[in-house]
C-alpha cells in the first residue's frame, strides 16, 4: 500500500471517463445499501409504504371513478322534450303565434298542443283510475305545448330554449324532460371538485410523512454523514441513501396503492355497472390501464425522490463540517 | 508535502489557537505533533483536513494552497487525506469490511476492486480474520486498528491522527505506533497528534512539540522556548 503520485494537486475533481465509472460504481452501491436498509426496518417501511399507499390510492380511485361517472353520464341523452304550461286562456285553443314562433326554431323538431281535457285523460289513463276526475270541480291542469328537442343538443342548449320560453307572457311554467340527468352532471361536477380538494389534501400528506420518514432517518445517521464527509464524500453521495429511500418508499407505496385500486374496482365495479344499466346508461367496466398504473408507480417514485430532497438537503447543510469563510 | 506559512486560528470570542505557525513536512516524513491539551494539536490537524480554515496565514499541501479551495473541490482534497480519530468513528450498523470500505465507495472504486483493497487493509492492521464482525464486539485496539485501515485503505498521500492512542493501554499504544511507523515506510506522509511524550521517545520520525499555539524549539537538548 504505497501512496499516490506527488505534485499533483489533491483536490482535483477526476477526469470525466473516471467520474462516470466511479458515479455508476457508487450507485451499485447505494442501490445495495439503501435496498438493505429497507429491508432492515422491514416493520416501518411497510407502514410507511401503506400510509403512502393508501394516500395515492384514494385520489387515484376518485379519480378513475370520476372519469368513469363523466363518460356514463355523458351517454346518457337528454332524449326529452321541453313542456311548456300555458296560462287559463289557452285551455281549448292552441296559441298559434308561439307555435309558430316554436317551430321556427331550428333545433324544434315536432311541437303538440295538448289541451287541458287531453292532459286530464291522459293523466287518468297513466293512473289507470276510470271515473277519477269525474268527482273533480273543474279541471285543474293547464294547457301544455310538447316541444321535440333535436336529440344531438346538449344541456346548454335545453337551459337556452328554457329560459328563452319563459320570457313568453302565456307560458306559466317550461319543464324540462329528464332534469334530473342535468342534477346528475351538476353532482358529478362537485365531486369532481371534492376528490380534486382530497386527493391534494392526502398527497400532501403523504409528502409529509415521508419528509418525516427521511428527516427520522438523517438524525438516526448524523454520524455516518459525518465520517462520510470527512472521508472526502461529496453533499450529493451524503444525499444519495436519502434520495434512494425516497425513492423505495415512492415505488413500494406506489405499486402497493394500484394493488388497492385494482382490487377496489374489482368489487365496486360490478355493482356499479348494473345501477348505470338501470338508468339506461352505457354499461362500462371500471379500470385503469397498466400504462396509467405504470405511470402513476413512476410518479410516485419521482414524488419520494422529491420528498427525500426537500428533507434531506437543509440538514445536510447543517451538518457536513464545512469550513468557515477566510476573514481577514 | 505540507508546508504552514504564518498561520493562525482564533475562535471566537478571541481565543487563539495557533498563532503565526510556521511548519514544514516533507513528503514521507513522519512527525508527532506534542504538547499540552489545549496546545493547538487538533487545531492544526483540522486546519489540514479543512474542518476549520485559518484566520489568517496559507497552508499549502501538495503544493496548492487550501486555503482558496472552493467548498465543491474539499470533499476530493479529503480523499487524498487518512484521517484516525481517538474515538475511532466507527459506524456499529455496519460490519467491519464496511467501515473499511467506505472511502472507496465514496471514490466510487468498483466493487471488485473494493473487495481486494479491503481485505489488504485489513490484512495489514492483521484483522483480516475479523472483517464481518461488527465494530462494537471489537476490543478499543482492534477498533483503532480497523479505523486505521480506513484512513489507509484509499492510499492516501497524507495520514494524520488525532490522539490515536488515548484510550489505548501502553502495550497497545506502542503496537499502535509501531503500525503507524510500518505504514509510514510504505512512504505514506504523517501528523500523529499526542500528548504521550514517553511513547514518541521510542519511536523514530520528528517531535514538534506545540505550546499555546505556537512551536517550541529545542535550544539546548531538554530546553524549549517558543519560536
Amino acid at each position: 500500500m504505497s501512496s499516490s503520485k506527488p505534485n499533483q494537486s489533491l483536490a482535483v475533481k477526476p477526469k470525466r471517463q473516471k467520474v462516470l465509472k466511479a458515479w455508476f460504481a457508487q450507485h451499485q452501491f447505494h442501490v445495495k445499501d439503501s435496498l438493505s436498509r429497507h429491508w432492515a426496518v422491514k416493520r416501518n417501511a411497510i407502514a410507511t409504504w401503506l400510509v403512502i399507499s393508501v394516500a395515492v390510492a384514494l385520489p387515484t380511485l376518485l379519480g378513475v371513478v370520476d372519469t368513469q361517472l363523466r363518460a356514463i353520464v355523458d351517454s346518457f341523452q337528454l332524449r326529452g322534450s321541453i313542456t311548456l304550461f300555458l296560462d287559463d286562456s289557452y285551455q281549448e285553443t292552441a296559441p298559434s303565434h308561439l307555435i309558430d314562433d316554436v317551430r321556427a326554431l331550428s333545433e324544434v323538431t315536432d311541437v303538440v298542443y295538448v289541451s287541458a281535457d287531453e292532459g286530464l285523460a291522459a293523466l287518468e289513463s297513466a293512473l289507470n283510475q276510470p271515473g277519477l276526475v269525474d268527482g273533480l270541480q273543474g279541471n285543474p291542469l293547464p294547457a301544455a305545448l310538447v316541444i321535440s328537442i333535436d336529440e344531438s343538443l346538449g344541456e346548454q342548449d335545453y337551459l337556452r330554449l328554457a329560459d328563452h320560453w319563459s320570457l313568453d307572457s302565456n307560458v306559466v311554467e317550461v319543464a324540462i324532460d329528464a332534469e334530473w340527468l342535468l342534477t346528475l352532471k351538476q353532482w358529478v361536477s362537485l365531486i369532481r371538485t371534492f376528490s380534486m380538494a382530497l386527493g391534494a389534501l392526502l398527497l400532501t400528506g403523504a409528502v409529509l410523512t415521508l419528509v418525516n420518514v427521511i428527516n427520522a432517518m438523517v438524525a438516526r445517521r448524523e454520524q455516518e454523514l459525518e465520517v462520510v464527509a470527512l472521508l472526502g464524500g461529496t453533499e450529493a453521495f451524503n444525499a444519495r441513501p436519502f434520495l434512494y429511500a425516497g425513492f423505495w418508499y415512492g415505488l413500494f407505496g406506489g405499486a402497493l396503492a394500484m394493488i388497492w385500486v385494482q382490487l377496489v374496482l374489482a368489487l365496486v365495479g360490478p355493482n356499479l355497472s348494473s345501477l348505470i344499466s338501470h338508468y339506461g346508461g352505457a354499461t362500462t367496466l371500471l379500470d385503469i390501464s397498466a400504462q396509467t398504473s405504470f405511470w402513476l408507480i413512476i410518479a410516485t417514485s419521482l414524488g419520494g425522490v422529491v420528498a427525500a430532497k426537500f428533507a434531506v438537503t437543509p440538514r445536510l447543510k447543517a451538518l457536513l463540517p464545512g469550513p468557515a469563510p477566510v476573514r481577514g | 508535502m505540507i508546508r504552514f506559512e504564518r498561520v493562525a486560528k482564533r475562535y471566537p470570542p478571541g481565543v487563539d489557537a495557533l498563532r503565526a505557525l510556521d511548519l514544514e513536512i516533507d513528503r514521507g516524513e513522519l512527525v508527532f505533533l506534542t504538547g499540552h491539551s489545549g496546545a493547538g494539536k487538533s487545531t492544526l490537524l483540522k486546519l489540514i483536513l479543512l474542518l476549520e480554515r485559518p484566520t489568517a496565514g496559507r497552508i499549502w499541501v501538495g503544493g496548492e494552497n487550501i486555503n482558496q479551495l472552493p467548498d465543491h473541490r474539499i470533499p476530493y482534497y479529503r480523499r487524498h487525506i487518512g484521517a484516525v480519530f481517538q474515538d475511532h468513528r466507527l459506524l456499529t450498523d455496519r460490519t467491519v469490511f464496511d467501515n473499511v470500505a467506505l472511502p472507496l465507495w465514496v471514490a466510487g472504486v468498483s466493487p471488485n476492486e473494493v473487495g481486494k483493497r479491503v481485505r489488504a487493509a485489513l490484512d495489514l492492521v492483521g484483522l483480516l480474520e475479523r472483517e464481518k464482525a461488527n465494530p462494537a464486539v471489537l476490543s478499543s485496539g482492534q477498533q483503532q486498528r480497523v479505523g486505521i485501515a480506513r484512513a489507509m485503505v484509499n492510499k492516501p498521500s497524507i495520514l494524520i491522527a488525532d490522539e490515536p492512542t488515548g484510550n489505548l493501554d501502553p502495550a497497545l499504544s506502542y503496537d499502535m505506533m509501531s503500525l503507524f511507523e510500518r505504514l509510514n515506510a510504505m512512504g505514506t506522509t504523517m501528523l500523529i497528534a499526542t500528548h504521550e511524550q514517553s511513547l514518541i521517545d521510542q519511536m523514530g520520525g520528528r517531535k514538534v512539540e506545540l505550546a499555546r499555539g505556537k512551536i517550541m524549539q529545542p535550544v539546548t537538548e531538554g530546553d524549549f522556548s517558543y519560536v
